[in-house]
């Protein structure tokens, strides 16, 4: 079985989490392919606003009500906890400070950069590996020429419930709609998550007092589940579950001010007021 | 930069300092950033301080049309005076200060010396020969159907119907206004003008305000698309609108569909259809991040300015559909362009014709209302950072009530 992982090339963290959780699973990857960061060109534009932003930065300090959106970064006790959780990918000492080449290296993975990944490099690349299941790891919209090639499908994980959080921030759009929130394993078909779902699992909260906290505990706990997904998906052991376009609804990049209200949500220890049951019950 | 594009550049006196400020930061883009940006009421105290001195500018008790780079203030404008008095009724019940309804009387007595003998209201500014044009006199028929709700007071009343009876009378059988249109020729926007026709119903129960108003709208209907895009949309360049002539257009269909929809407002197919419009523009915008200032017909960008005016019309609306159906998209969206207006506002300089106003275009060299602030631009970033408050308040309220 070749699985090629796929991924932006900016969070390695992320992908080495992936590529470990398979690993675990018996089911290491063949290959990783990602996107070479695109140099942009230095431009006096550029430079002048930057400087502007960095002036109002210093000018408002505190003054302002944005800075109300403090976020308190995450402590190493909570990562430390989340990290032991049941699901939870475990990394090795030392691996996590790796860059994904070096991980790469270390563990006979072929690693290759395209400059785009819907490119005709690309589907070159992943037709030598003869791919059969490829996985996203935090890329940009990806074209049907690329989906089609590998033989068991592409999955690609989604840090909410589908179909009913679809697109950006979901899991913030759940807590601000008091809906459950979770995990989705499915099907990338060339909509915005829109693919049929191998597998969605709700994932508690209430001990997350932060949007930064929630994310890095759904974060931490979605790589291992997605690796174990897709040693079920190739094992042939789930059933698709189809979904259709107006099924559900596209979210998109929350608000600083509806961000400050998740937060607070969070803050007073969030209880979802509709499970994933009920909510596809009704 | 060509030569037309040099001579009005020229023109706008760059030689003053507050004019070769605003002319630098939109060539570098520098507008204020997110941590920069005050209080949403401080923003809106602002633009009502700017419109109460384009009022104080006109010698009429009107409102000055625009502040021109090039020429400084203009006359008084009769169709932005009408609904800007609505914003003076509205700004006066959110703050409470008496001033701001008194300014609001006074625009509209102003209006009612400027109707013309047939019960229409004048086309362009004061300093032109006075023509009767339909959708000028529908914005003021907005104005005058407020103040007669404010105040009781008959005559304001009268008015709007001598100006509805005016424009039945020159409507074509299929709903279109074609009679002293703009070019000549009908217009989707004039669902604009459909809307105080159905307010005008809604006071006085006669019935051929309505069946003028839901005629208009339903020939509107006949011109939408499947995704949601209306044809003849534009003023003159229908392939290419404005973004402010298709927010007029969604604006009258959606508030036309709530008169008309009673109890259930989001059943009504003017409501529907208005969404779908909506939900396009809202797509357009959460993809790429901003709203071009003129779309084509399958929603794209035509060309890379901002139409602030148009900007704040989107906002209104996309407020206006979170108020009906409560989806909190809407108002995320709505909230993120407010910001965007808010941070093209000027609020750092003491420069009086500036401080507080907002563009026609961002930069101010778009093809919309170029090198000038006009009065209806400010005006419709008054009401979506009004209706924003409204808004955001009231959740809040339901928010502590809940927890």
């Amino acid at each position: 079985m070749n699985v090629v992982v796929m991924c932006g090339g900016k969070n390695h963290r992320k992908v080495i989490e992936i590529l470990e959780g398979l690993r675990q699973q018996g089911l290491p990857a063949r290959a990783v392919l990602s996107q070479r960061p695109a140099g942009s060109p230095i431009r006096l534009k550029h430079l002048i606003r930057r400087w502007w932003e960095k002036r109002w930065m210093r000018k408002s300090g505190s003054q302002t009500h944005m800075t109300l959106l403090t976020n308190d970064g995450i402590k190493p006790e909570w990562r430390h906890r989340i990290e032991q959780l049941e699901g939870a990918v475990r990394l090795e000492a030392g691996l996590e400070k790796l860059t994904i080449a070096r991980y790469c290296r270390r563990y006979g993975i072929a690693c290759r950069q395209v400059p785009d990944l819907n490119g005709e490099e690309s589907v070159q690349a992943l037709q030598a590996w003869e791919t059969d299941l490829l996985i996203f790891a935090g890329v940009p919209i990806i074209r049907r020429p690329v989906l089609e090639v590998p033989r068991r499908g592409t999955l690609n994980v989604h840090m909410g419930l589908l179909p009913f959080f679809r697109g950006k921030h979901v899991a913030e759009w759940s807590v601000y709609l008091d809906g459950p929130v979770g995990v989705s394993v499915h099907l990338v078909d060339p909509g915005v998550d829109t693919g049929d779902i191998v597998f969605r699992q709700p994932i508690d909260v209430d001990d997350c007092r932060s949007i930064r906290q929630m994310r890095r505990k759904i974060s931490t706990l979605q790589h291992g589940i997605l690796a174990r997904t897709a040693r079920q998906w190739v094992e042939g052991r789930l059933e698709p579950i189809p979904q259709t376009r107006d099924q559900g609804k596209q979210f998109f990049a929350m608000h600083p001010r509806l961000r400050m209200q998740v937060e607070q949500k969070l803050q007073a220890g969030y209880q979802p007021r509709f499970t994933l049951e009920t909510m596809v019950n009704s | 930069m060509n030569r037309k594009a040099l001579r009005k550049f020229l023109s706008s006196r760059p030689y003053r300092w507050a004019h070769l400020r605003v002319l630098v930061k939109d060539y570098f883009d520098l507008r204020t950033p997110e941590v920069g940006l005050e209080p949403t009421r401080n923003h809106l105290k602002a633009a009502m301080d700017w419109l109460c001195r384009a009022q104080d500018i006109s010698p009429d008790g009107g409102v000055s049309a625009r502040y021109r780079m090039d020429r400084g203030w203009t006359r008084s404008y009769p169709e932005t005076t009408g609904y800007i008095a609505e914003t003076f009724f509205d700004y006066a019940h959110y703050s409470g200060k008496q001033p701001y309804f008194d300014r609001a009387l006074r625009m509209v007595d102003w209006l009612l010396t400027t109707q013309l003998p047939g019960g229409a209201f004048p086309g362009h500014d004061v300093s032109k020969k006075p023509a009767p044009r339909v959708f000028n006199t529908g914005q003021i028929m907005i104005g005058l159907i407020r103040a007669y709700r404010e105040t009781g007071k008959e005559h304001y009343l009268e008015a709007a119907r001598r100006a509805g009876d005016f424009l039945c009378s020159i409507q074509e059988d299929d709903g279109r206004w074609v009679q002293h249109a703009y070019y000549g020729k009908p217009h989707a926007y004039h669902a604009r003008v459909a809307w105080p026709m159905l307010q005008l119903w809604e006071v006085t129960r006669e019935p051929r305000y309505r069946e003028s108003g839901e005629r208009n709208l339903q020939w509107v209907l006949s011109l939408q698309q499947e995704n949601g895009w209306f044809q003849c949309c534009g003023f003159r360049d229908d392939q290419r609108p404005f973004l402010h002539t298709i927010a007029y257009t969604i604006r009258g269909l959606l508030e036309g569909g709530v008169v008309l929809g009673g109890d259930r407002p989001l059943e009504h197919p003017f409501v529907q259809s208005a969404y779908r419009a909506a939900f396009a523009l809202l797509r357009r915008f959460e993809v790429s991040k901003y709203l071009a200032g003129q779309l084509d017909s399958r929603w794209r960008a035509a060309c890379r300015e901002s139409c602030l005016t148009g900007n704040a019309q989107t906002s209104i609306i996309w407020l206006r559909l979170f108020q009906l159906n409560g989806d909190a998209r809407y108002l995320n969206a709505a909230l993120k362009l407010n910001d965007f207006l808010k941070s093209t506002q000027e609020l750092n300089m003491d420069y009086r014709d500036i401080y507080g106003a907002i563009k026609g275009s961002h930069p101010i060299w778009g093809r919309y209302i170029s090198y000038a602030y006009p009065n209806w631009a400010t005006k419709f970033f008054a009401d979506a950072l009004l209706l924003e408050e409204a808004v955001m308040h009231r959740k809040a309220v339901v928010q502590e009530a809940a927890l």
